[in-house]
């Protein structure tokens, strides 16, 4: 078993006291699943689930709209890493307060979710897959500045003195030394965002913004559930078609 | 010098490639949206951002801010909670690792091994579905509420804690497993004695990663009207009270870094 001391005694203390402080403050009803009327309706939505539609009108629509969700993903992705990139060189030995500026807008940006981006970038840009773009480039952005400046402290620059020395600048040095050591992690930590961004880019269509989520929505309100079925079998199809993908290119050809 | 004139005709080609197809799936996307660039909607952009800006920081308001973002982390912990319950018996049960038969005959058992793929290609297909879709789901079923928003969390995580928690079990220390199977200890005991106290750290610090997740995705849920901070932001650029938004974004941001750093203080202490 595990040793446990005073301060393992404190943690899980407070862990237990969180727990039943919101169990306290949210009304979760555990014995809801076995009403009656809640498992016909389970059982029903299962049934209704069971035959997908598969007319092909509404499988080329549906192929548009999955096409749609993976460019959202692919180019907020790239632009995202593009400007991170770009804000890296930029801080890369700068002074500290402009760091620690740059750290805060940041972590602004990041911990404010894709969706409530995209429910105020709605109302700005208008309807439609654009506005998906920029509220999961926004995001991600935040994101994946974090991740990339943590990697650049964590490198060594002990031989950065030398270039200095004899009168190499911050950008050839950055290009020379540093980037070298943390271009493979770079992509590393893209990939896995690009992963994230594909299932966000599934459902930004709820509220508007583009993506497979529009016509998952529109068929959801008329309770036309055959058509939702398919729809949710595409995105499951979709999303583990990225995942692996990604998986695979992070495996293989970034770190062999 | 020839092949160097190759190579930079290379790049050349690809990046001028990447930026004709870039181009060209923006205009695709472009007509698809009602997206326009005119001075006209310059100028309302200008608008929309001043009308955020005196926030509103009435006594009442905040108040409620505070307990509606209260709530939020309830749902996040009670969520992460029931999954946990579910995630470790099941990532004991499908880890190859403590496997009886694997261990002693070298290979599974047709049913066991059957069991065990049925099991993960189920996780794989929770795993791929997006918390958001669960949710709605589940909201049809139960009504609005805290309630569903909790069972679709929960639902979602329980493949992602099971996934990773059987990675951890596999790449543990296989010598004291064989040892204490070979004493006849059962499955719930080799756990406790064995794996528990070698990679107990790395239980701890992904379920606290998974909280901090779990907060986010409760304030999306807020969105389908499911409680929170989230529903109270949706309402609020809905009725288009600008200046009340602009301060729930303010809390939602001060949120997310005092549950990151709960979590940091957490994870040091339990270490």
């Amino acid at each position: 078993m595990i040793e446990l001391n005073l301060k393992k005694y404190i943690g899980f203390s407070i862990i237990i006291l969180l727990i039943i402080l919101s169990l306290l403050s949210v009304d979760l009803k555990i014995y809801e699943i076995f009403e009656l009327q809640n498992l016909l309706n389970i059982l029903n939505f299962l049934n209704e689930f069971l035959n997908p539609n598969l007319s092909i009108l509404f499988l080329k629509k549906l192929l548009f709209s999955l096409f749609e969700t993976l460019l959202i993903s692919f180019i907020s992705t790239f632009c995202a890493f593009l400007l991170t990139f770009f804000i890296l060189i930029i801080c890369y030995e700068c002074s500290n307060k402009f760091l620690i500026a740059i750290k805060l807008i940041l972590s602004f940006l990041r911990s404010i979710p894709e969706l409530i981006w995209a429910l105020i970038l709605v109302i700005l840009l208008g309807l439609g897959p654009i506005t998906g773009i920029f509220a999961l480039f926004i995001h991600t952005t935040g994101v994946l500045g974090k991740l990339f400046l943590d990697t650049v402290e964590n490198t060594s620059t002990t031989e950065n003195f030398v270039f200095r020395i004899s009168g190499a600048n911050k950008i050839k040095i950055f290009f020379s030394q540093t980037f070298y050591k943390i271009f493979p992690n770079l992509l590393n930590f893209t990939f896995y965002r690009w992963e994230n961004n594909i299932r966000a880019a599934s459902i930004l269509g709820f509220i508007g913004a583009g993506g497979v989520g529009q016509l998952l929505y529109y068929h959801m309100s008329l309770f036309n559930y055959n058509e939702v079925s398919t729809i949710t079998i595409s995105i499951i199809l979709i999303i583990f078609l990225v995942d692996s993908l990604s998986a695979f290119i992070r495996n293989k050809l970034i770190f062999n | 010098m020839n092949e160097i004139v190759k190579n930079l005709f290379k790049k050349f080609f690809i990046l001028i490639s990447l930026l004709v197809t870039l181009i060209i799936s923006i205009d695709f996307l472009i007509s698809r949206s009602t997206f326009e660039f005119n001075k006209l909607s310059l100028s309302s952009f200008f608008l929309f951002f001043n009308d955020f800006f005196p926030m509103e920081t009435s006594l009442d308001f905040i108040k409620d801010v505070l307990k509606n973002s209260w709530i939020t982390i309830s749902i996040a912990t009670l969520s992460v909670f029931i999954a946990l319950i579910f995630a470790f018996p099941l990532s004991i049960l499908i880890s190859k690792n403590i496997s009886f038969s694997f261990n002693f005959q070298n290979k599974m058992t047709s049913f066991s091994f059957l069991s065990r793929l049925f099991s993960r290609f189920n996780l794989v297909i929770l795993r791929s579905l997006p918390e958001l879709i669960v949710a709605i789901f589940f909201i049809r079923i139960f009504g609005l509420g805290e309630t569903s928003a909790i069972f679709a969390i929960s639902i979602c995580y329980i493949a992602f804690f099971t996934k990773v928690f059987t990675e951890i079990i596999e790449s543990s220390n296989k010598k004291f497993i064989v040892n204490l199977m070979n004493n006849g200890s059962n499955k719930l005991k080799i756990f406790l004695y064995s794996i528990l106290p070698e990679c107990g750290d790395k239980f701890i610090a992904y379920i606290f990663f998974r909280w901090e997740c779990a907060i986010r995705t409760s304030v999306i849920l807020g969105i389908v009207g499911a409680g929170g901070i989230g529903q109270q932001l949706d309402l609020a650029i809905k009725m288009s009270d600008l200046n009340e938004a602009s301060t729930i974004l303010f809390f939602l941001f001060l949120l997310i870094i005092f549950t990151e750093f709960v979590s940091k203080l957490l994870i040091k202490i339990m270490r």
